[in-house]
């Protein structure tokens, strides 16, 4: 006689859960962890590309030493990179979190400002920011001939005022730097929309009663803000600055990237584009490591004591 | 006592009541003026920033010839004309290109959603050996960039035969390249753009929904898929408008994915990307065409690209403000 095999309710519920996130495990082995270990393989290797398909050779740290010590812009452009997250994420931090307190605020009008606050989110294109970079070149080119210069985009404007300030006896390198502020701030508020909504939803479920018991104890609208709205929020400062520094590594501008990109693809030199991209991402994941460490100790959590 | 209309009159003190409020606000306005102030010009200075690229192209790209020309036309035009568009439209076949870049954007955003919703089910409230662990993983998915494992990704659709299944069945190995049979399947299996965020969304707010509703939701004999669709998904439907605007956008926007799985595509994304390249080759070389025109049709073309997302966000607008505040992103 067979005997029915007996499960018990936790076994039926883990069982359910293998259902559920079953699409994500196949994407995880199919397309993320089998791919990830190929190129591992690619970065130890020299790749070649025959008829009957791929070739692998060993290689050991060949091409780890290549693109540290022989190539000639790997290191430095990923030392650009670094250095502008690192500008970037604090002052795209600090701009989100003061404009997702204005957005909180009441006034007139404040739909539509949410509305228009948010539009960077969907406006962050790669295809529209390769057409906007190709026509820079051409509306420089095209004000020399005594076109409108202004008009198809900032930067006939941006290279007058240039001229202008270098002409009203400003030393050099102070105007340069007024103008490469004036253009990240157009950055940077392009680049803080998913983070704006990420505060905004923070500041939204702050719960009212915590204010107005600071209120009847008698703290001023400076106190409330630094003792009340800050370390509530903090925990989502977490997010925004990861959110943050992941975005600005991956982003479709980048320059390291690019690099990645077209050693693979223009040079067909597979091995060295792996071995370049998985010293890159140990990098992303170090920094992130290392942020998420720094920032858990400082983060207030209201039910962690 | 009633009015003309038939509407009753309020009592005087109310109308006292009313000026009373109206004067506290007046006397808070008045104390809080210069804060007023500053917050106005910061509102409108950041709004101009981020709407100026708009109205520069909206302004350019409706310029006939002689405006472009004409110094003293700064942002509307004289003589107002529409041939910018149709000459780009003609040479992005542009109903054909939408319908197609529309059709796939939105299949690939239900599956995405679809699965995510699934899965982020199972992580909330189900446990299972190696649920942290995957979850890791998934988060993982998101810091490493696509271009690590792009080339190998590649290769896997260009040689599709996941664990040599599809040879042992005699079909062999199948290319899916130039077929939107890549980005379907990233889809659904949560690995195309920044699924993972997805995923992370919807566990939040399942974790923050009360586990009561679904216990009585069992305890009345109500099966797990009966549970999510009847009891969880109602409650959750903030939450899913929000996710769903993120990943319509980030589909929409994917040149990434595109350019590498479909290059042959006729996808609004690819086609933009090679615009100038294209423009002046309608033109017969960069010899007949001079740059002024081609930043003209490039803008025109970028609106193009531009209008349907737009329209969509702010139709989808008011649930997605509201969905994300109720998305338990708070709690992490």
């Amino acid at each position: 006689m067979k005997r029915k095999r007996v499960v018990s309710l936790k076994q039926a519920k883990a069982r359910i859960g293998y259902v559920f996130v079953l699409p994500t495990l196949i994407g995880v082995v199919l397309f993320f962890g089998y791919p990830m270990i190929r190129s591992l393989a690619f970065s130890f290797s020299s790749v070649g590309i025959t008829e009957k398909g791929i070739a692998l050779a060993f290689a050991g740290f060949g091409n780890y030493q290549h693109a540290l010590f022989v190539d000639a812009n790997y290191r430095e452009i990923v030392a650009r990179s670094l250095l502008d997250t690192l500008i970037n994420v604090p002052v795209i931090t600090f701009f989100s979190f003061f404009v997702a307190t204005l957005l909180n605020q009441k006034f007139r009008g404040r739909f539509l400002v949410r509305t228009i606050f948010f539009l960077p989110i969907v406006m962050a294109s790669s295809a529209l920011m390769a057409l906007d970079q190709g026509d820079l070149l051409q509306t420089v080119m095209g004000s020399a001939q005594g076109f409108k210069e202004s008009a198809a985009f900032g930067g006939g404007n941006r290279l007058a005022v240039l001229y202008s300030l270098i002409e009203a006896g400003l030393p050099r390198p102070v105007v340069e730097y007024i103008v490469s502020a004036t253009a990240r701030i157009f950055d940077i508020v392009m680049l803080s929309g998913v983070q704006v909504l990420i505060f905004l939803a923070g500041l939204q479920s702050i719960p009212r009663s915590v204010y107005e018991a600071a209120m009847i104890e008698g703290s001023t609208a400076w106190d409330n803000y630094w003792k009340i709205t800050f370390p509530m929020i903090s925990p989502l400062m977490l997010t925004a600055v990861l959110y943050t520094v992941i975005d600005s590594f991956t982003a479709a501008g980048n320059e390291t990237l690019a690099i990645i990109q077209n050693t693979a693809f223009r040079n067909q030199n597979f091995g060295l584009s792996a071995a370049m991209s998985w010293l890159y991402f140990l990098l992303i994941g170090l920094l992130v490591g290392i942020l998420a460490l720094l920032l858990t100790r400082w983060v207030f959590y209201y039910d962690k004591p | 006592m009633t009015n003309r209309r038939g509407v009753p009159a309020p009592h005087p003190s109310a109308f006292r009541a009313a000026m009373d409020r109206f004067g506290h606000r007046l006397r808070l306005r008045a104390r809080h003026w210069p804060w007023i102030l500053v917050r106005t010009i910061l509102v409108v200075g950041i709004s101009y920033i981020i709407l100026y690229p708009i109205l520069v192209k909206l302004s350019v790209s409706f310029m006939s010839r002689e405006d472009l020309y004409d110094m003293t036309i700064r942002w509307l035009p004289k003589h107002p004309t529409l041939a910018n568009f149709q000459r780009i439209s003609t040479l992005l076949d542009y109903g054909k290109t939408l319908s197609t870049t529309v059709l796939l954007s939105g299949a690939s955003t239900l599956l995405q959603v679809g699965a995510a919703i699934l899965v982020a089910y199972g992580f909330a409230r189900f446990e299972f050996r190696g649920r942290r662990f995957l979850f890791l993983v998934v988060m993982l998915t998101l810091i490493v960039p696509p271009q690590t494992y792009s080339m190998t990704s590649y290769l896997t659709f260009r040689y599709f035969d996941p664990f040599g299944l599809l040879t042992a069945l005699g079909i062999g190995r199948v290319s899916m390249i130039n077929t939107p049979l890549p980005i379907l399947l990233l889809s659904a299996t949560c690995m195309a753009a920044k699924n993972g965020l997805l995923i992370y969304l919807m566990r939040q707010f399942f974790r923050n929904m009360p586990l009561e509703m679904e216990e009585a939701a069992w305890v009345d004999g109500a099966g797990v898929g009966r549970t999510l669709v009847s009891v969880m998904l109602p409650n959750a439907l903030p939450a899913i408008a929000s996710v769903l605007v993120f990943s319509f956008v980030w589909n929409w926007n994917d040149l990434y994915s595109a350019a590498l799985y479909m290059p042959k595509m006729q996808l609004l994304p690819i086609l933009l990307s090679t615009l100038p390249s294209r423009i002046s080759t309608s033109f017969g070389g960069w010899s007949n065409i001079d740059f002024v025109s081609i930043s003209v049709l490039s803008n025109a073309g970028s609106l193009l690209l531009l209008l349907p997302i737009l329209a969509f966000f702010l139709a989808m607008q008011r649930f997605f403000v509201e969905g994300i505040e109720r998305t338990g992103l708070t709690g992490l």
